[in-house]
């Protein structure tokens, strides 16, 4: 393949939008079609016929009349069709429609007066001179503005344009309705001249607008259009042709009729029937007209069709394509292989190859491998000739004799074998590692076979899934696979700076069994344990030496850590005791490792375990490099495989078996909180039961119960974990992180708890009851789904049916979470595709326009960094202070002197944290001139590549954990009555930029007189909250008799809002009304008698005092001082309030903050809201993510949403834009303005086939030419 | 209606004054309500006009305003207000050189809110230093509107790069740069 591929010698600069002019169509036509046939008798293509052979051939041997090419090379030719009458084109008809309206109908100019129409064009001179640009906005105004009934120009008058979808118009004259045929709306466009189109936004260059209307019809060559012989023989036409087929059929009647002088009725029929055709031919899906069916009723697919959707041309054939040199199988685990290797089955590694070119030094076992041909394992497929021929071994007779003959300089695809790179892959890719380059090993049997510490990257498990492989054939792509995509250097994520890839499920199981005190191996064990990994050191002394030799597995894990590796760390077992015992932990959970020796703790997930930052195997890769991580995270997997292995670990039926005591104070435990239940129930039956704030009695009951339930099966959870000791297999496993939580145990051994659809009790099913077993309206637990039982115990039948209604509800959940992360991520992609970083360190989009001005605001790319800090000073400062030898502190002034000598090369923080680490530590001068000068070299490190595609990791790490986070909506922020919209649907939100979010809140601060106490605060509260009438009001009803509106109002809700009747006297005011006060009731009467039902609602909603918009208020107590929360949001009003903190109050509506505070507070709003979800959910997301996002979507000095109206819909290529949705309508707006697409970005150039302007793509050959400035003072010197 | 303590218009102004650095001259409060003070700039005296109350503004005040201006022969004008403008009055401003205030302009220093990072308009120097740096036309940084209530504040006009200094969670300090454009 290699060597026959053509050397790229042309490259697409630019791809150029318009139209094609009836002219053009005919110079490019090779013929002009007249007959709607196809073949003939012989099957041979007719003349002028549809399949004419000018067009392009289909038939494999045979040549293209026109350019004498075969099939293969011959790209098509395009034919004719001319319309009888003129027909308008279905997606200009918008356009068309602009454009008549606001031109003169007789001189065809813009119906603006002249001095408008120059001011109009130096303001469009003006604005593209400022933004580079003209916005499309400025265009539509000109649009909008062109209105009028007389012309200005000729004077003529202008008559109401009427446009009835899909394609007719009318015009209003006095006489009536007059139709517009194609033939007059053309002549109208024709008049309009080049200077005003320009206003318009047109390029009357590459899109005249008469040009929307057919004259000429395109036929496509016949490879666009490829007929199919069916097995039975017969030809089956593409559903192109088939539309051809009936615009010519019209087309040709419609001429016949007009030369033989038909009545003008026929003729219009008949042209509207063509119009029809040559609408359907183009969109079939065009709202107006009824789709055109093929003869079995299913509905053609015609040009739009054909471009549009996930199944079109772009998203299905131009930015994604099947390839050659791949295989796709089920995989399956296997712990032997190497961490980046991939098991091959021998049928796979047959039918891919590998080009290899033939040199001196291999030409023996290139021989080999061609004289064993393509059936007999090692052995080759292809051969090809330095002339380019490629000989198929499978049709070679004497394979002997093409090996003998085989030189250097040939190349032999043989087959895959041992060593070979591969790229790895399982979808969905939602981030980077999820394509990763392996190590061909080519094993029996038919399945892949990965290391399971790879699983996490890749999200697989092997119930099933099947993964694909991938083999690069060129010597460049090959090594950008070894250079970049190793799974050793895919270890640290970009989305943490943490590992991805780790220790999981009985490797922690085994880690922690392996390592515990009680694990004593004999001399025989260990020496097996030390072959299975590898280990050919010496036996370290064992511990025990009587009465036979025995060593811990602590010494044995030892064997495999650096020498001089130091670390500390509390283990996943640790309990979180308030005071740490540290080594003399009682369960062992304090690690120590000191010079490469592990001398307390047990290893488990936290050590070694995958997406753990800062454990042992990340301090491992940080400070000894990726390939060392490998081998150790290998060695320690074999060691472990072993150990397990021999040792045995299961986990059964018993082993759930409580003790009676612990079973009785479960029952005990279960039954306490059943009762309290019941003594809601009975309190809310008398009614006796506290009302929650906001909700209704009923509702809160509810709340009250399921918190008591929750309470009972917490503790009943509890209670059954701790009855099972440290032996218990299950205890094992959730405690060392390697599979399950505690929840799962309690579920598993003492009570599986409250079933919930919709984060509610079960209630739904029958009338007041959820099955029929139960009376109307019985609360109690065991009616709404609370399961008593174990999973141990098993479900009675009622608890066995909650439980699958809770179930479905989990199955559902996930399906939907799915479908929306992914189209957010792809949302994500598109929007952030083409930034990336560049020489100077900024980050840009494809056309140059920066969005950073330092990539994360410190330069430092979070893959390379440490779980997201640029340098670990602390651990710096610490490390060196073990290597080098102190004698005297350095004082503080050297440390500062030394510190301002680098301050240009550091980051502020980082000096800060420098300046404090130093001075805590005393180190010597010495050392402090090294820690200076590595905490600058590793910063340096640590910074971002240019070319770095800054973007789409961005994109993905945001987008990745998506799948990952709860779609239950409502979360309680805070107080317990207040409602968030939190995961996903918050995500979502905050990135489609809404105008309203969905639950919106305040957190209002106040000043430090008011902070202080409940009752200031709520003082200050009741000024915000909104008050109406209603709030206040009894009652507020319609008074026939006087012809008034009466409110009646309620003193006790009055006294609760604060509002005097002085206040409420101020604040009843109504235009046209006459506001009598007496006492409790309010009279309004209208001053012209009317609808007084319109009065009402408006009463009732008057704001009497408070700021609109906020809903509800709820001061509670955070850091020792009152805030105030509210429901509702309203910023700019909040911070006039006496009292209030402007400087800290904040909501979480982000439009707000841009209107009240600007776009760089919108900016930290967007950062503030998205991390806080994030880590709500605890997803580990690096801030630079977050922030990148923040700063593109505030780029314009407007918030944009990433998606369709916003950010991607605003990117400079067409191709880009058109890929991602609304292709039609983008291709068509490209047209008239002449747009030309420069290929700067990513999307673009994988739509026409080239290398992506990111990362080793970027990589050019620029010639630099002196800049005439430059040459000046070159000549100076 | 003398009130003692001044009005949110007032408050607004104050702190408009103390972020553009306008020295105040002269305050007045009309018999209407109208409070006006008269400034102190680099590029010349300003008018400030204080409407209160939530009302609308229309071309009269603009009107109001110019001849006041005319009489003291002042080339420009602020109005502040708490209500909204109608089309009319907001063309009219545009023409006779008065600056509206938008009635979301904060009446506190917001420069002073936790989400606020710094903004000043940079000097000419400064400007060609940048764009030479990122070898950039000013189109190509990043935008800010000039209703932008921090431009606002600092009385950027559309053409001026605002540089802007933020508090850096991975860097500890950062500047960014914007440049001021309509809308």
């Amino acid at each position: 393949m290699a060597a026959t591929e053509e050397a790229v010698h042309k490259i697409v600069e630019q791809l150029r939008f318009g139209l094609l002019s009836p002219q053009e169509i005919r110079k490019l036509s090779v013929a002009e079609i007249q007959t709607a046939d196809t073949y003939d008798e012989d099957g041979a293509p007719i003349t002028s016929g549809l399949m004419d052979g000018r067009l392009g051939t289909l038939e494999p041997r045979q040549r293209c009349k026109t350019c004498g090419n075969t099939a293969i090379r011959c790209p098509g030719h395009f034919g004719h069709i001319e319309l009888a009458v003129p027909v308008i084109h279905i997606e200009f008809t918008k356009i068309i429609n602009n454009l008549l309206n606001s031109t003169c109908r007789n001189c065809g100019r813009i119906l603006l007066p002249a001095e408008r129409l120059a001011k109009l064009r130096t303001r469009i001179v003006r604005v593209k001179k400022m933004l580079g640009v003209v916005p499309n906005e400025l265009y539509k105004k000109v649009l909008d503005e062109a209105k009028g009934n007389e012309c200005p120009y000729c004077g003529a008058v202008q008559h109401k344009l009427e446009f009835t979808k899909p394609t007719s118009f009318h015009e209003m004259s006095e006489e009536g309705a007059q139709r517009l045929t194609p033939s007059m709306i053309r002549e109208r466009l024709e008049r309009i001249p080049d200077d005003d189109l320009e206003l318009f936004g047109f390029d009357p260059k590459s899109a005249r607008p008469e040009w929307m209307i057919l004259q000429v019809l395109p036929v496509p060559p016949v490879y666009v259009r490829p007929s199919i012989t069916l097995e039975s023989g017969i030809r089956s036409e593409d559903d192109l042709t088939h539309k051809l087929v009936d615009i010519i059929r019209i087309n040709q009647r419609l001429k016949e009729n007009m030369e033989a002088g038909a009545p003008t009725l026929i003729i219009q029929d008949l042209s509207e029937l063509l119009q029809y055709h040559v609408t359907t031919y183009f969109n079939n899906e065009a709202s107006g007209i009824p789709p055109a069916r093929h003869r079995s009723g299913r509905a053609l697919k015609t040009l739009s069709q054909r471009l549009k959707g996930k199944e079109g041309r772009f998203r299905s054939n131009l930015s994604g394509k099947r390839v050659d040199f791949s295989a796709r199988t089920v995989i399956s685990p296997d712990p032997n292989l190497d961490i980046n290797e991939v098991g091959v089955p021998l049928e796979v590694a047959t039918k891919l190859s590998m080009p290899e070119k033939v040199t001196e030094w291999n030409i023996e076992e290139m021989r080999k491998l061609v004289s064993n041909g393509p059936s007999n394992y090692p052995g080759a497929l292809y051969v090809v000739r330095p002339d380019g021929k490629r000989i198929r071994l499978e049709f070679v007779v004497d394979q002997a004799k093409v090996a003998e003959a085989i030189e250097p300089g040939f190349i032999v695809e043989r087959h895959l074998r041992d060593g070979d790179i591969a790229i790895f892959n399982r979808q969905p890719s939602l981030h980077r590692m999820s394509i990763m380059a392996h190590y061909v090993r080519v094993l029996p049997y038919k399945t892949f076979r990965l290391h399971l510490c790879v699983c996490p990257p890749y999200n697989a498990d092997f119930d099933g899934d099947e993964m694909n492989l991938h083999i690069p054939q060129s010597e460049e792509a090959q090594t950008e696979a070894r250079l970049l995509m190793q799974v050793q250097d895919q270890i640290l994520s970009p989305r943490f700076g943490g590992p991805i890839i780790g220790a999981i499920r009985d490797f922690i199981t085994s880690a922690y069994l392996f390592t515990r005190r009680t694990t004593l191996l004999t001399k025989e064990e260990v020496c097996r344990l030390l072959l299975a990994s590898g280990y050919d050191g010496p036996l370290p002394e064992p511990q025990v030496k009587k009465p036979e030799p025995l060593w811990t597995g602590k010494q044995i894990f030892s064997l495999f850590l650096p020498k001089d590796f130091n670390y500390t760390l509390k283990a996943t077992i640790c309990q979180g005791c308030t005071k740490c015992k540290e080594e003399e932990c009682e369960y062992d959970a304090y690690v120590v490792i000191k010079d490469g020796v592990l001398k307390a703790g047990v290893i488990d997930r936290r050590s070694i375990g995958a997406e753990q930052s800062e454990s042992i195997f990340h301090r491992i890769i940080k400070d000894y490099g990726t390939e060392t991580g490998r081998e150790f995270l290998n060695k320690i997997c074999q060691l472990l495989k072993q150990f397990t292995t021999m040792r045995g670990f299961t986990y059964s039926h018993d082993e759930l078996e409580l003790s009676p005591a612990a079973r009785q104070k479960i029952n005990r435990t279960i039954q306490k909180y059943e009762d309290n239940v019941a003594a809601l129930i009975e309190k809310y039956r008398k009614g006796t039961l506290e009302r929650l704030p906001g909700q209704t009695l009923e509702e809160s009951f509810e709340i009250y119960a399921l918190n008591e339930l929750a309470h009972a099966r917490d503790e009943a959870g509890k209670i059954a974990d701790q009855d099972f000791s440290l032996e218990n297999s299950g205890i094992v496993m959730t405690r060392t992180g390697a599979r399950g939580s505690s929840l799962n145990i309690g579920q598993m051994a003492a009570c599986v708890g409250q079933q919930s659809v919709r984060g509610k009790r079960i209630m739904r099913g029958y009338l007041d009851r959820a099955l029929p077993h139960f009376k109307p309206g019985d609360s109690s637990p065991k009616a709404r789904g609370f399961v008593h039982s174990s999973y141990q115990s098993g479900l009675d039948t009622v608890e066995f049916f909650f439980h699958a209604m809770g179930g479905r509800e989990g199955l559902v959940d996930t399906a939907v979470r799915t479908q929306q992360s992914g189209y957010m991520q792809r949302r994500l992609i598109n929007a952030l595709e083409h930034l990336r970083v560049e020489y100077d360190g900024t980050v840009r989009n494809s056309t140059g326009e920066i969005i950073q001005f330092v990539y994360g605001e410190d330069g430092v790319d979070p893959a390379k960094s440490d779980h997201g800090k640029a340098v670990n000073v602390a651990r710096l400062v610490d490390q060196i202070k073990i290597s080098v030898q102190t004698r005297k502190p350095a004082d503080q002034e050297y440390i500062e002197k030394k510190l301002k000598e680098v301050e240009t090369q550091l980051t502020p923080i980082l000096v800060e944290q420098l300046k404090s680490q130093l001075t805590k530590a005393e180190l010597g001068k010495e050392a402090v001139d090294q820690a200076i000068h590595l905490t600058v070299e590793n910063y340096k490190r640590a910074l971002v590549e240019p070319g770095e595609a800054v973007g789409i990791v961005g994109a993905q790490s945001i987008g990745e954990p998506g799948t990952q986070m709860t779609l239950r909506t409502f979360h309680y922020a805070g107080v317990r009555e207040q409602n968030v919209t939190l995961g996903l649907p918050r995500l979502i939100e905050i990135v489609d930029a809404r105008r309203i979010p969905s639950t919106p809140i305040m957190t209002i601060y106040l000043t430090k007189e008011f902070s202080k106490s409940k009752e200031k605060a709520t003082e200050v509260a009741r000024e915000i909250i909104a008050t109406t009438v209603e709030d206040v009001a009894k009652s507020v009803f319609d008074d026939p008799e006087k012809e008034e509106v009466v409110i009646e109002l309620n003193p006790a809700l009055m006294k609760e809002r604060g509002v005097s009747p002085k206040e409420l006297e101020e604040a009843l005011h109504f235009p046209n009304c006459e506001v009598k006060i007496k006492e409790k009731t309010v009279r309004i009467k209208p001053k012209k008698a009317g609808d007084r039902r319109k009065l009402i609602g408006k009463v009732t909603d008057h704001l009497i005092k408070g700021v609109p918009g906020i809903r509800r208020v709820l001061v509670s107590e955070e850091k020792g001082e009152w805030v105030i929360r509210t429901d509702g949001s309203n910023l700019s009003r909040v911070l006039e309030i006496e009292n209030v903190d402007p400087t800290r109050t904040t909501t979480n509506h982000v439009h707000e903050i841009a209107k009240t505070l600007g776009i760089e507070a919108a900016r930290n709003a967007i950062m503030k809201e998205a991390e806080g979800v994030l880590e709500e959910q605890g997803l580990d997301v690096d801030i630079r993510h977050v922030m990148l996002v923040a700063d593109m979507m505030t780029a314009t000095g407007e918030i944009r949403q990433i998606g369709r109206h916003g950010i991607s819909g605003e990117k400079s290529s067409v191709l880009a834009r058109a890929a991602f949705e609304i292709t039609i309508p983008n291709i068509v707006d490209a047209v008239i303005k002449g747009e030309s697409d420069p290929l700067k970005g990513v999307t673009e150039n994988v739509i026409v086939g080239q290398a992506i302007p990111i990362g080793t793509g970027l990589v050019d050959l620029y010639m630099s030419a002196l800049v005439e400035s430059d040459a000046k003072t070159k000549k100076a010197e | 209606m003398p009130k003692k303590e001044s009005t949110i218009e007032e408050k607004k102004a104050e702190v408009l004054m103390h972020l553009r650095g306008y020295k105040k001259i002269d305050q007045k409060r009309l018999p209407d309500g109208i409070t006006t003070y008269t400034t102190k700039t680099k590029t010349g005296d300003i008018i400030i006009y204080c409407i209160p109350g939530q009302g609308t503004i229309g071309v009269q005040y603009i009107n109001k305003l110019k001849k006041v201006m005319k009489d003291e022969n002042l080339e420009r004008g602020i109005i502040i207000t708490s209500g909204r403008y109608t089309q009319a009055a907001k063309s009219a401003a545009r023409k006779r050189g008065i600056e509206l205030i938008p009635r979301m302009f904060p009446a506190f220093n917001l420069f002073e809110h936790v989400m606020v990072p710094k903004h000043e308009i940079i000097s000419d120097e400064e400007r060609q230093m940048i764009l030479q740096k990122y070898k950039v036309q000013p189109y190509q940084l990043p935008y800010i509107h000039v209703s932008d209530p921090a431009v606002k504040a600092v009385g950027a006009k559309p053409g001026d790069i605002v540089k802007i200094t933020r508090n850096s969670q991975t860097a500890g300090k950062y500047f960014a740069y914007r440049y001021v454009v309509e809308g």
